[in-house]
């Protein structure tokens, strides 16, 4: 179930604490303390939406929270900063919104 | 009613941290609010706790912290301040954070210390998901360990791409290659770090240079991307040198761009600050005095946030904006602590004027715009669309808004409106400071509406 990717992330892994999120409704692995940015990143999606008018892709830009490139839904929530945002146990994370708005 | 105290410091960086310490030991009724959930800033930015037993070497340094710990600052963490507003008696500032956080504070004196975020350098495909900028890489490989890609290019200027290609060859990605788009520097080099005894800096420099050397790690210098294709996500990167021909194209899945920061100003302008244009620094800088006050008096400006000096200016300018601080206040300020802050500070500047010197920001990456290159991220404005403006007639960036939206999107300019500002005036024949600047409407950072409230609903 959960993606292999892992290996984007940077050992040691071991005493890191794992949980597990939605991301797009799929169960994925991710660790305490990482963003929203970095589980996406892990697991080898750079693509975090579309923007309205052109349907061009946007991902991580200034990891900064400044340049609003990364959003994402987030339980429910719509346009959060991926990069700022930590995961939480159980975290509904959406990419498909496709939203600019 | 708000709250009210004698100095909130804004932003928990070595500004901030070094101006709160200082006026704390004054005697000063001092709040400390920072918008991350730790303290630190750019250059002391701590991994969370749960990643941090598995970051790098370097840990937290702690000197600063450990004043802080001790000193009598009240640190509102995780909290943005979104508006500032002069009034009769003090300034009003505006916050937003986390529930029981006061949502007003009236405060006499304020020291703003919000730091800089990575220049824009807008060129063909920097929108493609996989180019990011060098401080969003560093951050993800120090203290997110993860790498943004495994075959990474960086482009840019200056010594921070090389400790960007350090971590991210010993977190296992390959570094294609590390352009530089000014000339090697190694005399002048050579010259500014013996004089001021910077042997701390020289070894960063000798061990970055050294992982390079072993990983085979290319730095060549008045070299830049040109062009970032791929489908989905950057798969190629079209490189060059700065002027002429010779371009080559290397497979990628990553490119960090490197040039420089520019000065968080938003705060300063909303509040009522004038600033000027600093041609060194191709931004707009607050106007401060020898105290560091702004022309709204009480309020000062220290660090990377009043142009960009790095993490030693910022503390003695913290520092010095405090003991500002704090005559305006009427505290009895020892002259000889202020002469001893001024002549540090002095000696910092002069080593931050040579690193400005040495790697300035590349005339040349205004050459790379095409008119299908997206300049406004938030709008999706071209430079086709912002020429057309300009041969309807627009000579202002105002005026460029008003026609395409550009710069009123959610990061309220602060990624376009230092390109789109100098395009135009490339265009029109004119200084940059001629055509004028955005001015960044509170909130300045998006808080829901909610927020805005003076008291939690
Ligand atoms: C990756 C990287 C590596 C660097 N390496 C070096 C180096 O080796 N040597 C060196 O001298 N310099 C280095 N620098 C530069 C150095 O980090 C900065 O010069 C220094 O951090 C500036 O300090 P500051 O306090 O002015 O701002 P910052 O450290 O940027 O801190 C600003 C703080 O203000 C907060 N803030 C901003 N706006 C608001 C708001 N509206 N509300 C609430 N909080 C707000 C931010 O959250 C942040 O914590 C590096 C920078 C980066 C990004
Ligand atoms: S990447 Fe810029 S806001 Fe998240």
């Amino acid at each position: 179930m959960f993606s292999s990717h892992e290996s984007l992330r940077i050992p040691p892994l071991t005493s890191r604490l794992p949980l597990t999120v939605q991301v797009d409704g799929e169960p994925v692995q991710a660790f305490a303390g990482e963003t929203v940015a970095t589980v996406l990143l892990a697991i080898g999606r750079r693509t975090f939406r579309h923007t309205e008018n052109t349907h061009a892709p946007r991902g991580i830009f200034c990891g900064m929270g400044v340049c609003f490139d990364c959003l994402v839904t987030v339980d429910g929530l719509p346009d959060v900063r991926a990069c700022v945002t930590p995961v939480q146990a159980g975290m509904v994370i959406d990419t498909r919104g496709g939203s600019d708005a | 009613m708000p709250e009210r105290t004698e100095l909130v410091v804004v932003g928990a960086g070595p500004a901030g941290l070094a101006a709160a310490v200082e006026a704390a030991g004054l005697g000063l009724a001092v709040t400390l609010v920072d918008g991350y959930p730790r303290p630190g800033g750019q250059y002391f930015k701590q991994t969370p706790p749960e990643l941090a037993d598995a970051a790098g070497p370097e840990g937290h340094p702690t000197a600063l912290f450990a004043e802080v710990a001790q000193a009598d600052v009240r640190l509102v963490s995780d909290t943005l301040v979104w508006g500032i507003f002069p009034e009769a008696d003090g300034f009003l500032i505006c916050l937003y954070g986390p529930p029981g956080t006061p949502r007003r504070l009236l405060a006499q004196t304020v020291v703003l210390a919000p730091g800089a975020y990575d220049r824009p350098a807008p060129f063909p495909g920097w929108t493609l998901p996989g180019v990011m900028t060098a401080g969003a890489a560093l951050a993800l490989v120090k203290h997110q360990r993860v790498l943004p890609g495994r075959r990474v290019l960086l482009s840019g200027t200056g010594p921070l791409q090389l400790v960007l290609a350090r971590h991210l060859i010993d977190g296992g990605a390959e570094v294609v290659a590390v352009l530089d788009a000014n000339p090697f520097p190694w005399t002048a080099w050579q010259h500014a770090l013996a004089a001021w005894g910077q042997w701390e800096r020289l070894g960063e420099g000798w061990a970055a240079w050294r992982t390079m050397r072993r990983a085979g790690t290319a730095l060549r210098w008045r070299h830049l991307v040109r062009r970032a294709e791929g489908n989905e996500q950057v798969e190629r990167a079209i490189i060059g040198p700065v002027q002429g021909g010779g371009a080559e194209t290397v497979a990628v899945d990553a490119i960090c761009l490197g040039h420089g920061f520019t000065p968080s100003v938003q705060l300063a302008r909303q509040a009522g600050c004038q600033d000027r244009y600093d041609p060194d620094q191709r931004a707009y800088v607050p106007v401060r005095d020898e105290w560091l006050q702004t022309t709204l008096p009480g309020l000062f400006v220290a660090g990377d946030g009043a142009g960009i000096g790095g993490k030693d200016v910022a503390q003695w300018e913290g520092r010095l904006a405090a003991l500002g601080a704090a005559r305006q206040l009427a505290r009895a300020v020892p002259p000889d602590r202020v002469a001893a802050v001024r002549r540090e500070l002095a000696r910092q500047r002069r080593f931050a004027a040579v690193l400005t010197d040495l790697f300035p920001p590349s005339a040349h990456l205004g050459s790379l715009l095409t008119d299908d290159t997206v300049l406004c991220r938030c709008e999706e404005i071209t430079v086709g669309e912002i020429r057309r403006t300009i041969d309807d007639g627009a000579t202002t960036l105002n005026a460029v808004r008003m026609v395409t939206r550009a710069g009123m999107g959610r990061c309220q300019g602060r990624m376009c409106g230092g390109p789109v500002a100098e395009l135009l005036a490339r265009e029109i024949g004119q200084p940059v400071e001629a055509v004028g600047q955005v001015t960044p409407r509170p909130p300045v950072m998006p808080v829901p509406l909610e927020g805005l409230l003076e008291e939690e609903t």
